[in-house]
């Protein structure tokens, strides 16, 4: 895993070496490509391109075949997606024109009271309560976590208020898409035990998180498996 | 052999999987950091 930066064709090379390194394979071995996500044009060795909303499907469904509905939320895009028995996608809502739905938000809202990225989740994890932050607008929410730093909040309260209120975001996309159990949730912000209890609290339907690392690999995942499909039918047709 | 790879460009991470084929028992790699 790299940061995509500007140039998405390097960080693609860049991921690409360093899997063939970990694994111990030649680049040769690798027989097919298939990219997805926001840069997957960029791809120099792909062999084709899927939509992430499709990898996503196919990677949630992977470690849940009985999943219905997925719920992506990375650092800049949010997407829930309601899929078929087929694990084609029927309908889907993204918020991806706003960083207050998004990852962006946890990150500014860290940053408003000194505190990095990745100090988000052991901050969250040590929250007592619930601090109502509006998450209407990332950018107006300093003036918010300033006010509730001045009134006494602790910056682990103001915290688990702005993963509560993403949720409320997540829920209203959920319910835009007709969700049904069991649902699927991924991207790097699963990886905050907090958010995943505050998602459950507040959703009736069965709730799967694919494990560890694989909470942010849930799409790359799926277009491998899509790849395998792929190859294998042009194998049987060869 | 014929391994697959699957790579996510996503706006802030970029991922990579790679697979190999059914009968090698489905092993699978991540470019984890």
């Amino acid at each position: 895993m790299t940061p995509t930066g500007f140039k998405l064709d390097k960080a693609s090379e860049k991921v690409f070496d360093k899997i063939l390194k970990d694994s111990g394979l030649a680049k040769d071995e690798i027989s097919y490509a298939i990219s997805t996500g926001y840069g997957r044009h960029m791809v120099p060795y792909r062999d084709i391109t899927v939509t992430d909303l499709t990898a996503t499907a196919r990677g949630s469904n992977y470690f849940f075949p009985g999943t219905r509905t997925v719920l992506d939320i990375g650092g800049q895009t949010m997407k829930a997606s309601r899929l078929d028995e087929k694990i084609k996608v029927k309908s889907f809502r993204l918020n991806d024109k706003c960083a207050a739905g998004t990852g962006a938000f946890l990150e500014k809202t860290a940053r408003y009271m000194g505190y990095e990225t990745e100090e988000i989740g052991p901050l969250v994890q040590t929250s007592k309560e619930d601090v109502p932050i509006s998450g209407v607008c990332a950018v107006f929410a300093e003036s918010e976590v300033i006010n509730q730093l001045s009134l006494g909040s602790a910056p682990s309260d103001i915290m688990h208020g702005a993963m509560s209120s993403l949720v409320k975001r997540a829920i209203q996309l959920l319910k835009r898409v007709k969700m049904e159990s069991q649902v699927t949730l991924t991207g790097g912000i699963m990886r905050f035990k907090t958010m995943i209890d505050v998602l459950t609290e507040n959703v009736e339907e069965k709730i799967n998180v694919p494990k560890g690392d694989m909470v942010q690999f849930t799409t790359a995942l799926g277009a491998a498996t899509l790849a395998l499909q792929r190859l294998e039918k042009i194998k049987a047709e060869a | 052999m014929s391994y697959v790879i699957g790579v996510d460009v996503g706006s802030t991470y970029t991922k990579a999987v790679i697979l190999s084929p059914e009968k090698e028992g489905k092993k699978k790699w991540l470019d984890t950091p």
